[in-house]
């Protein structure tokens, strides 16, 4: 794509309204193309001046502390989730290919229990499932996985992961691991949320070591879902993730 | 609400900032926190229209923030740009994906500035910013209105007011030129 027709599209980039496939595009060009940078830079300057005329309001002061624990919480997994652990992933990568990544990933969601010494924490269960996961499909280079950090909303305990399988054949899945919810506010349900509709993906039944699954296979595209949350008996929203395509 | 950081940062503190952000560092964590929350929650009240969905705007975004850290660039911009970016986009995310609607009245953009609000924390100078929209014509202010709070897409512009949609694409263009310049010119 060549710069004047990226330039047309830069105001609408700033202001986040492309569809996805044109603001890929213009990322792109803009990884390489110093100029559009610069003009891409000028116009975001000018955006700011207009979040700057909003007069200011105070976020509750207990934010504060849920955002830091959010971030903490999850740099941590992140941390352990880069530790070697070449064993596990050496095993799920032969098991993988030995059986397609498809029937392999339900096997695994329906035995989530089995990985009990394979991590320590629901979320770290789901990341290194992942991890397999992505592996398989770099091999395969087939299908594609979202994935969502699932972190406590209004301060609500518990984490943990939900990811998705988009698969070019159509047959696509939600997984999501939860822990450290409490039992007797159950029981809980996992939901996609894609546009304004959400989809609720099953209950969480609890496997081992006190994290909860559900699962659910989808005659329909996921690509587009947009966040994966958990609801409590009582129908509140207690974790939330927003779907990435993109992994750290 | 605890102490604030003052005084705007050195483009390499930015970058020193954000490499500690990037690892996790709680105190990385709570400056760019006490530094941009305000604003950030701000846009969410503005764009979003609830307390709880600004809640979670400003826990997105920081969240974002931390997961983006490693790749902010200080020489493609400010902080304070590439953060309210950030907010802005995941705002108009909400709003396109959720269908949200704000549940309070929207407040016309000519009298954003007028709320005698604290220069405190604002991200540029008030009556740089007020100068600067006054300077904006009344179609302009509309345009704003809608491209940037609402959401809305040129297409979109196009088809209500009926004009051509490079039309309105050139419009977006020259009000965000416009606004930068009338920035750079009072800071200058």
């Amino acid at each position: 794509m060549d710069c004047p027709a990226v330039r047309e599209l830069l105001a609408e980039h700033v202001l986040g309204t492309l569809d996805e496939d044109r603001r890929r595009f213009v990322d792109r060009h803009l990884d390489w193309c110093a100029g559009c940078r610069k003009e891409m830079a000028e116009l975001a300057e000018g955006a700011t001046v207009v979040a700057s005329a909003l007069a200011l309001a105070e976020p509750p002061p207990e934010l504060e502390d849920r955002v830091v624990a959010a971030i903490v919480d999850a740099a941590g997994r992140r941390e352990r989730r880069r530790r070697p652990r070449m064993g596990v992933a050496a095993a799920g990568v032969a098991a993988l290919l030995a059986v397609g990544a498809f029937g392999w990933a339900l096997a695994m969601a329906g035995r989530v229990s089995e990985l009990r010494n394979a991590a320590l924490s629901a979320a770290d269960r789901a990341d290194q499932f992942e991890s397999v996961l992505r592996e398989i499909l770099m091999e395969a280079d087939d299908g594609r996985i979202l994935s969502a950090d699932l972190v406590g909303v209004g301060g609500a305990a518990g984490g943990g992961r939900g990811i998705l399988f988009d698969s070019p054949g159509g047959t696509d899945w939600a997984l999501v691991i939860a822990g450290g919810l409490s039992p007797e506010n159950g029981p809980y349900h996992a939901y996609l949320t894609t546009g304004g509709h959400r989809q609720r993906l099953g209950r969480l039944s609890p496997s081992s070591m006190g994290e909860m699954a559900a699962y659910r296979i989808f005659s329909r595209d996921v690509s587009g879902a947009h966040w994966v949350s958990v609801r409590n008996g009582s129908g509140d929203t207690v974790l939330r993730g927003i779907v990435s395509a993109t992994r750290d | 609400m605890n102490d604030r950081p003052r005084g705007p940062l050195t483009p390499r503190e930015e970058q020193e900032l954000m490499q500690r952000l990037a690892s996790g560092d709680d105190e990385a964590v709570r400056t760019v926190y006490r530094r941009f929350s305000r604003p950030v929650y701000t846009m969410g009240l503005r764009m979003l229209g609830s307390e709880q969905t600004a809640e979670e705007l400003t826990q997105d975004v920081f969240v974002a923030a931390w997961r983006k850290a490693a790749r902010y660039d200080p020489a493609r911009g400010r902080l304070s740009t590439w953060l309210m970016a950030i907010a802005h986009n995941m705002a108009v995310d909400r709003i396109r994906r959720e269908a949200a609607r704000p549940t309070r009245s929207a407040v016309p953009l000519e009298e954003l500035t007028g709320f005698g609000a604290s220069e405190e924390d604002s991200l540029l100078d008030r009556e740089t910013v007020r100068r600067a929209l006054a300077d904006l014509s009344a179609g302009e202010r509309k345009l704003l209105e809608l491209a940037y709070f609402r959401g809305w897409t040129a297409r979109e512009i196009a088809q209500s007011d009926g004009i051509p949609l490079g039309t309105v694409k050139t419009r977006i263009r020259t009000v965000l030129i416009k606004l930068r310049r009338a920035q750079k010119a009072e800071g200058a």
